[in-house]
């Protein structure tokens, strides 16, 4: 057991890594306040919504120097100091690791025993941690400075989004070009700019290396995510994992289609050491057959999950989230929304309109392993088991190229490594 | 020149090809709830529109029964494959309400012997208003669908002369306009009004509700009005408001005004062919 657990989170890093390559930035965008090199990779937003209250928890995998980086985020009130939190880092991994794309294994029994199956979750890809900071202006009104933690955090707003900008650009943040025409777009609708950099001092007292996510409460009807800031000038498409908690029901894109990823296929043993490619394969077909498209990848009521590929959510941890109609103990009523949107600006023009849905509906990407009885045949059902494992093999490995668009040489060649010859 | 306009003209339809326009849009509405439910990953449930249908044909047939009068099918099940293509529950209670609410409505709030709100729209606004356990999902159609159920249904409607098609244009026209012009007035670039054009939801709503004859003007200039009110509602409701179902709720409240436009700006009484004529 103790081998599989570590053999497990081993998958978990891998896949990471594999599924970081395309990623970028998030809501906003990240800037640099020099021109090094950056990888944002894909960034995690977990929106907890109810009513009219939004909370969004922003998390992005940023790598580099902590004072380069800067948060831009359109708002649509002006956020004041309480209604800023920072929240760490492995509560929002916590979730993400809960709702993941899992690979579950089975244990073929020896055919000439009575049938008892085993399932044992894997976690899959992880993305992972976070972003920040800036400060000061010009027709830009500062409407809000204070410090959270170890961000330092300033709201504003401009009547001029030329201003905006140049007040981005003196205070460190390396706007992209471009951007000018999308900042007069969000200030002509009302809207405010959120800016966190990070404060180097106080990171001190952050030993983990990692910037936390920054969690920001606001009450309006407008409940979307601002993307178009981060696809102007993207270096290629971005990946974000939308991690939805809600009331009632499934979280939903209400201006993109939606399509569930492929569930359920049985795949071969030699994924389980490349799930992370795997996924990131399927990943990417599924784009490329889908455009324009969100995915879902799990929904389910945070009451149960089956197979769990982390430890149950804590009460207090979906409070810290933004469930804060959770009970501190006892049932947890909330509905949990994974969604992972692959964008960039021919794609996604607009922004990401949500809306709750009352769809309970459980749906989890979970791919299957069986792995084959080894023993020798001590009964006809035994002998016709063997001679049945080329077809079954023969099937995994069509599921795979099906999946992931794989050659059937590589797979049969693979699957031959590891003890499914066929053919 | 004279022989080509000649050439050009649309040649009258024999007697024998002319039919209840509302077949043309039961076969549009049919084929569309066929598509959607063949792609769409979160479109409508089979067992749903199955409800939906039996629901409001039973509901028609116990008013039939009950008045002494013919049994209106035909809108009734367009009634039907309204609700199954855009309200969305998982509560068999409220499959069950939102046909009494359907029917109901088109029984009992009428105005001058028409009734005063589309059944279907009617049903959806009092749900999505009474509970958070409906939905609809404007958004799930992607271009390609949409492309399709737009050139398929204008043709079905315009082939079966559906009498209402400007109702429609006048909607579709105003809510593309007021999407561009809030395009200019923000500074965006085209490609967002043009996908925000792209709504499977509103294209049901302009194509199958706003065409009801019975619950809109009779007067074309009353119709155009009616329709151009409704999109530029519907645009406050869905851009100020953030209601992202704003055009039902839209439709809903301008019904509320059908009466007037027909005081004032009165029209021919509209009639189903033959001898349904009477019913509704």
């Amino acid at each position: 057991m103790k081998h599989k657990l570590t053999r497990a989170v081993s998958l978990t890093l891998a896949a990471s890594m594999a599924l970081g390559q395309t990623a970028q930035a998030f809501c906003g965008f990240y800037v640099a306040t020099t021109d090094s090199p950056l990888i944002n990779k894909a960034s995690r937003v977990v929106l907890a919504h109810d009513g009219n209250t939004t909370q969004v928890t922003m998390a992005s995998d940023v790598a580099g120097d902590p004072k380069q980086f800067g948060l831009v985020v359109p708002v649509p009130t002006v956020i004041k100091k309480g209604q800023v939190k920072i929240v760490e880092a492995k509560v929002v991994q916590h979730l993400a690791d809960y709702t993941k794309p899992r690979l579950v294994q089975y244990h073929d029994e020896d055919p000439c025993e009575p049938p008892r199956p085993m399932v044992m979750a894997m976690p899959a890809p992880s993305m992972a941690p976070m972003a920040a900071s800036p400060q000061r202006r010009s027709t830009v009104v500062v409407e809000e400075r204070y410090s959270v933690e170890e961000y330092d955090i300033t709201v504003i707003t401009a009547t001029k989004a030329a201003d905006l900008v140049a007040y981005l650009n003196q205070n460190g943040y390396k706007v992209p070009a471009g951007a000018e025409a999308t900042v007069a777009s969000y200030l002509r609708q009302g809207m405010h700019f959120f800016l966190a950099k990070v404060n180097m001092e106080k990171m001190k007292d952050n030993t983990s290396g990692f910037l936390r996510p920054i969690q920001v409460t606001y009450q309006s009807p407008k409940f979307m995510l601002p993307i178009r800031l981060g696809t102007v000038n993207a270096d290629g498409p971005q990946d974000m994992i939308v991690l939805g908690l809600t009331k009632n029901g499934r979280l939903e894109v209400a201006n993109y289609a939606t399509r569930k990823v492929p569930t359920g296929q049985q795949v071969p043993l030699f994924v389980e050491k490349d799930f992370g490619g795997f996924y990131d394969a399927l990943f990417a077909r599924q784009v490329a057959d889908n455009s324009a498209s969100v995915f879902l990848e799990y929904a389910w009521n945070l009451g149960s999950c089956d197979p769990c590929s982390a430890p149950p959510m804590a009460n207090g941890e979906l409070r810290t989230l933004g469930a804060s109609w959770v009970e501190p103990q006892g049932m947890q009523n909330a509905f949990v929304t994974r969604m992972h949107v692959r964008y960039d600006r021919d794609h996604f023009p607009e922004d990401l309109a949500l809306h709750e849905t009352a769809d309970k509906e459980s749906f989890q990407a979970r791919y299957v392993m069986r792995h084959p009885f080894k023993g020798e045949p001590m009964c006809t059902a035994g002998y016709r088991y063997n001679a049945s494992l080329p077809d079954r093999f023969a099937k995994e490995a069509s599921n795979l190229r099906e999946l992931t668009g794989w050659a059937m040489d590589g797979i049969r060649a693979r699957m031959a490594a590891t003890g499914q010859a066929w053919r | 020149m004279p022989a080509m306009t000649t050439t050009l003209a649309i040649p009258r339809i024999p007697s024998v090809w002319r039919f209840d326009p509302r077949y043309g849009q039961m076969t549009a509405q049919c084929t569309l709830l066929l598509l959607v439910l063949l792609v769409l990953d979160f479109g409508p449930s089979p067992v749903q529109a199955g409800v939906y249908l039996t629901g409001v044909l039973a509901l028609e047939g116990l008013r039939a029964r009950l008045t002494g009068t013919a049994f209106n099918w035909k809108s009734t099940v367009s009634t039907g494959l309204s609700l199954s293509l855009l309200l969305r529950t998982q509560d068999p209670v409220l499959w069950a309400a939102a046909c009494v609410l359907a029917m109901g409505s088109k029984f009992l709030i009428r105005v001058n012997g028409k009734h005063l709100f589309n059944p279907s729209a009617f049903a959806i606004v009092v749900l999505l208003s009474a509970t958070p356990e409906v939905w609809v999902s404007p958004g799930q159609w992607g271009t390609r669908l949409w492309l399709a159920a737009l050139a398929g249904s204008m043709g079905c409607l315009i082939l079966s002369r559906v009498a209402r098609l400007d109702i429609s244009l006048a909607f579709l026209g105003a809510h593309a306009t007021l999407l561009f012009l809030r395009a200019w007035r923000l500074g965006d670039p085209l490609a967002i009004p043009l996908h925000q054009i792209q709504s499977g939801g509103v294209l049901i709503f302009s194509l199958f509700m706003l065409t009801d004859p019975r619950s809109t003007p009779d007067s074309r200039v009353g119709r155009i009005v009616f329709g151009a009110a409704a999109a530029a509602l519907a645009h406050v409701l869905m851009f100020h408001w953030q209601v992202r179902e704003g055009v039902f709720y839209a439709l809903i409240a301008v019904s509320c005004l059908t009466p007037l436009f027909d005081r004032f700006v009165p029209g021919p009484r509209f009639a189903w062919p033959k001898p349904e004529g009477h019913m509704s």
